[in-house]
């Protein structure tokens, strides 16, 4: 498929910026050569057209005509196949380190023809994906990356092209994103213990905790909540969801700290941290975060993971 | 991922292949010797079963092996690799090697696109309507199989097939444009390989007799004719072909006297001048036929020898086209010494037919009376005109003359022929096609080889070469009527030929036939540089030249682009779309008068707000939306019908909004 792409065009090709907001493929930003096959075809014919035109064969002519004319017909289709499809491309969601990782492009076809037999394709990607819309429909495409290295990925550009109807064209145009996508660290296997709050940093006023000692009530269940912490009475006396709430001490109230880590190498510290932040959160315990240039308050719950995660994810 | 759909087993690109090349071959087989057709079909049957069993393919040392033995093939049966029959048997056997071991999409495109170039090859050898009609689908069929591999979404065959169909349609316009204005060229870009033919009937270029007599059991077509006025008569219609000039008492051969091929003989005096363009049969000779006595002739390579016959410079293996200048009236000069004395060259001959002209001789002083005598004694005699003569024996002529007095024109002809020259009067034998038959549905001439005929020219001193047909003095009630003849019926020989036979059903549809055939030769094959020259000087541009076809293939092809990228883009809507277009018409035109559209809002609930705000427009608008929604909604199918009555209601509210 990439033998005979000219290489020097993806430098000097104009992309189509592309985020969120769908843009719409104009005649101006899709590029259309002949494949491998439409040259050859093209090569073909023009043999064709010699031997008819010096035998003066008319039949020979027509044969050669008839088939040339559509080769330059089913041009206008594989041109029309990308015009006017509509695009956004978004970040997938984020991953673990050897996960796979995605990006999502939305199509959208609102012509009365239908696109056929799409591909995206991305350098990095693991395959191209492919995909056809009915006329006024849309759908998501979905570039799969292999999620690795650690941090961010960037999609960069993307080639939407197709070669539909008869392969001898392909037209295709680049979609230039800054959409990204996280890849946390790879949590390991086990961390180090860290070390809870130790008192000199308690502060009165911060002292809303809820900790692992005393219990303070029962509040109905949020997501994120450990299940551990579910009143399972209260479930069986058909209650509802409830979650009980513990106070007291700091006991639950923990620093994952970069510095506190035996020594090794980043990465691997990276890796412990990750396991540490799922371990706390599983656990229910509020905590905060202390990288090298960053620093994430004392919090808990799904976004406040995310949160710390992504603090990971961006370590540079 | 949709499941892996079952792939048709004539869809797979092998089994495809193999029957499209099989199909393909089927009018070579008439083209090619027996066992290269064998060869083809053979490896072709090699492939597909070693498809369907093994999957394995030859390896190099057997492939090596099988060219090997392709090319020794092709070598002993057409003793040729390049030439015509040669070069396509190598050209087939090679692409069935291909196929062979063929095994990557690569490969299998490759082979689609070289068996379009293999159609154009075959073309060589036939370009009937019948051929183009047999190799369009296989054309369309192969193109279709390049719309398969689409992976996930690989079409069914229907779905194929009905692309290549609308392609084909957008394409059509395109390459008439293309076919009508491509320049042709005047002389070959390479010196053409000469095109065999084989399987030729026609007039042979020497006279035995019994040879003109098989051609005429012949209804075969030889040529068509198209003048470009009024259409001679009959009686002075004769297609002139060979002249022979030599006799040994049997045969009659050409041998014309030295420097025959230089020019025509000096014509003194011509009238009646007829224009036509004549479409030859291939007959593997050099021969064109022509009206009696042809002055001029358009192809470049064709030219009129000193006794009036027009060659081309090689052997006619494809239909020809060509066009010529006669004059039916014609006085010619200058008979040299060397031609006067080939003009009366005389074999041995019996006592009977030397005392015969003598006793003629006698009594007619001059060549113009002996001619006279000549054709009245066939007339006088019991002279028979008759398909089935007796047999002749050793003195053929003599026997003819004086005892079984059956024969058929060319007993006629060479006997006339001897006699003058007995006579001291120079004659000579013409072959050619007499008559013809018009076919009134196209306005053309048809000329069989039925219409085969001999006659004779007898040298008279002021009136130069005059024709003579001794055949014609033979009154109808002499013409042997026979019931194997009328099995002929239309085409039968002239002579024999029933009237009523011409006026059958049948007989009518095989004219619309020949009429079909005969415009396909003129505008499918015949379309010549001249042809195209013409057009644009009917234009006014011949100054152009060359460029100005470009240019209309340019402009054209320009505008037809255009109206197809026009004609694309703006696809019909779908029925559901029109509907829900309608619906927002209507909110449109209401929000201008007053009514906010409610996003919110179904539709029932919008008209029964609009009949509240304006209860004049109340019951049409509910009417309208009531309808709309079960269109949108409901079961009600969007036809073209409903449609159309969502958009009468509009127009109606529309109407009545302005009236209040």
């Amino acid at each position: 498929m990439r033998r005979n792409r000219p290489s020097w065009l993806p430098q000097i090709a104009r992309g189509i910026p592309v985020d969120a907001e769908p843009v719409t493929l104009s005649q101006r930003s899709i590029y259309i050569l002949p494949t491998g096959s439409g040259l050859a075809f093209f090569g073909v014919l023009l043999v064709m057209l010699l031997g008819a035109l010096n035998y003066q064969n008319n039949l020979g002519l027509f044969f050669t005509f008839f088939p040339l004319s559509m080769l330059l017909v089913s041009l206008y289709h594989t041109w029309l196949n990308l015009l006017g499809l509509q695009v956004a491309v978004q970040g997938g969601p984020p991953v673990f380190c050897g996960e796979r990782a995605r990006f999502v492009l939305h199509l959208r076809n609102s012509t009365a023809r239908a696109k056929i037999a799409l591909q995206a394709q991305a350098s990095g990607a693991v395959a191209p994906a492919q995909v056809s819309l009915p006329p006024r429909s849309e759908t998501s495409l979905h570039l799969w990356f292999p999620g690795e290295p650690r941090g961010v990925l960037r999609l960069g550009r993307v080639r939407l092209e197709s070669h539909y109807p008869l392969g001898f064209f392909r037209a295709w145009c680049y979609l230039d994103s800054a959409a990204e996508t996280l890849i946390y660290p790879k949590p390991a296997a086990w961390a180090p213990l860290p070390h809870p709050v130790p008192g000199g940093l308690h502060q009165p006023g911060e002292d809303q905790g809820r900790g692992a000692d005393d219990f303070l009530g029962l509040r109905p269940y949020r997501p994120g909540d450990s299940p551990r912490r579910l009143d399972w009475k209260a479930l069986s006396r058909a209650r509802g969801l409830v979650v009980k709430q513990f106070g007291g001490e700091r006991a639950d109230q923990i620093w994952l700290d970069w510095d506190q880590l035996p020594p090794a190498d980043p990465e691997r510290r990276l890796r412990w941290l990750c396991r540490q932040v799922l371990d706390a959160h599983q656990l229910g315990q509020r905590f905060g975060l202390r990288l090298p240039e960053q620093q994430i308050p004392l919090g808990q719950g799904i976004a406040h993971q995310q949160r710390c995660l992504e603090a990971l994810a961006r370590h540079a | 991922m949709p499941d892996q759909k079952r792939v048709l087993y004539w869809m797979q690109p092998i089994p495809a292949l193999s029957l499209l090349y099989a199909l393909a071959y089927l009018p070579l087989i008439a083209q090619l010797a027996p066992a290269i057709s064998l060869s083809f079909y053979a490896l072709i049957l090699l492939n597909l079963a070693a498809h369907r069993w093994t999957a394995r393919k030859p390896g190099p040392w057997l492939r090596g092996l099988l060219l090997l033995g392709m090319i020794i093939l092709v070598y002993r049966s057409h003793h040729s690799l390049v030439g015509q029959s040669g070069g396509t048997a190598l050209l087939v056997l090679l692409l069935a090697l291909k196929l062979l071991e063929s095994r990557t999409q690569r490969d299998f495109h490759l082979l689609g696109l070289l068996l379009c170039l293999l159609i154009v090859v075959v073309f060589l050898f036939d370009q009937s309507m019948q051929i183009a009609f047999f190799y369009l689908p296989i054309l369309l069929l192969n193109l279709a199989r390049f719309a398969l591999p689409y992976g996930e979404d690989q079409p069914s065959a229907a779905q194929a097939l009905r692309l290549i169909l609308r392609l084909g349609l957008q394409a059509f316009p395109l390459a008439v444009l293309l076919f009508l204005f491509f320049p042709r060229l005047e002389s070959p870009l390479w010196e053409r390989l000469p095109v065999e033919h084989q399987g030729k009937t026609g007039i042979k270029p020497w006279l035995e007799l019994g040879n003109v007599r098989e051609l005429v059991l012949d209804d075969a077509l030889a040529f068509r004719v198209q003048f470009s006025g009024e259409i001679p008569p009959e009686k002075v219609r004769y297609w002139r072909g060979p002249v022979l000039w030599h006799t040994n008492g049997r045969r009659w051969t050409p041998s014309p006297p030295a420097g025959n091929e230089a020019a025509p003989m000096p014509i003194l005096r011509a009238e009646r001048t007829v224009d036509y363009r004549v479409f030859l049969e291939p007959t593997g000779r050099r021969t064109l036929f022509a009206l009696d006595l042809p002055v001029a002739v358009s192809a470049s390579d064709a030219r009129i020898t000193r006794d009036f016959q027009v060659l081309a410079a090689n052997p006619l293996n494809q239909l020809r086209a060509y066009e010529l200048t006669s004059v039916l009236g014609y006085r010619t000069t200058g008979l040299s010494l060397e031609e006067a004395e080939a003009a009366l060259q005389v074999p041995a001959v019996t006592d009977r037919m030397k005392a015969l002209v003598a006793s003629w001789r006698k009594r007619a002083p001059t060549p113009e009376a002996l001619v006279q005598r000549g054709l009245d004694y066939f007339r006088r005699e019991p002279f028979y005109y008759s398909l089935r003569p007796p047999p002749l024996g050793a003195r053929p002529l003599d026997r003819f003359l004086f005892e079984t007095k059956q024969g058929f024109c060319e007993h006629y002809a060479s006997s006339f022929a001897l006699l003058m020259r007995l006579g001291g009067v120079p004659a000579r034998v013409v072959l050619g096609y007499f008559g013809g038959e018009i076919n009134p549905l196209s306005g053309h001439l048809i000329v069989r080889q039925s219409d085969a005929h001999a006659w004779v020219e007898v040298w008279l001193g002021d009136r130069g070469w005059t024709r003579v047909d001794p055949t014609a003095v033979i009154p109808p009630e002499r013409v042997e009527r026979a019931d194997w003849l009328s099995q002929l019926a239309a085409s039968a020989p002239r002579r024999f030929r029933d009237p009523a036979a011409t006026q059958t059903l049948f007989h009518r549809l095989q004219l619309l036939a020949d009429a079909v055939d005969a415009s396909w030769n003129r505008w499918i094959i015949g379309l010549k540089a001249e042809d195209q020259r013409r057009w644009l000087e009917e234009l006014g541009l011949g100054a152009l030249g060359t460029y100005g076809l470009v240019l209309f293939l340019v402009l054209g092809a320009m505008g037809l682009g255009g109206l197809l990228l026009y004609l694309l883009r703006n696809q019909r809507r779908l029925p559901k779309e029109q509907v829900q277009q309608l619906y927002e018409k209507l909110r449109a035109f209401l929000h201008r008068r007053g009514i906010e559209p409610n996003a919110a809002e179904g539709p029932l609930d919008y008209g029964r707000r609009v009949a509240r705000h304006c209860p004049e427009l109340g019951p049409s608008v509910q009417a309208f939306v009531e309808h709309y929604a079960r269109l949108r909604y409901g079961t009600l199918k969007a036809d073209a019908l409903q449609i159309n009555w969502l958009r009468k209601q509009l127009q109606e509210i529309r109407k009545h909004t302005k009236r209040v």
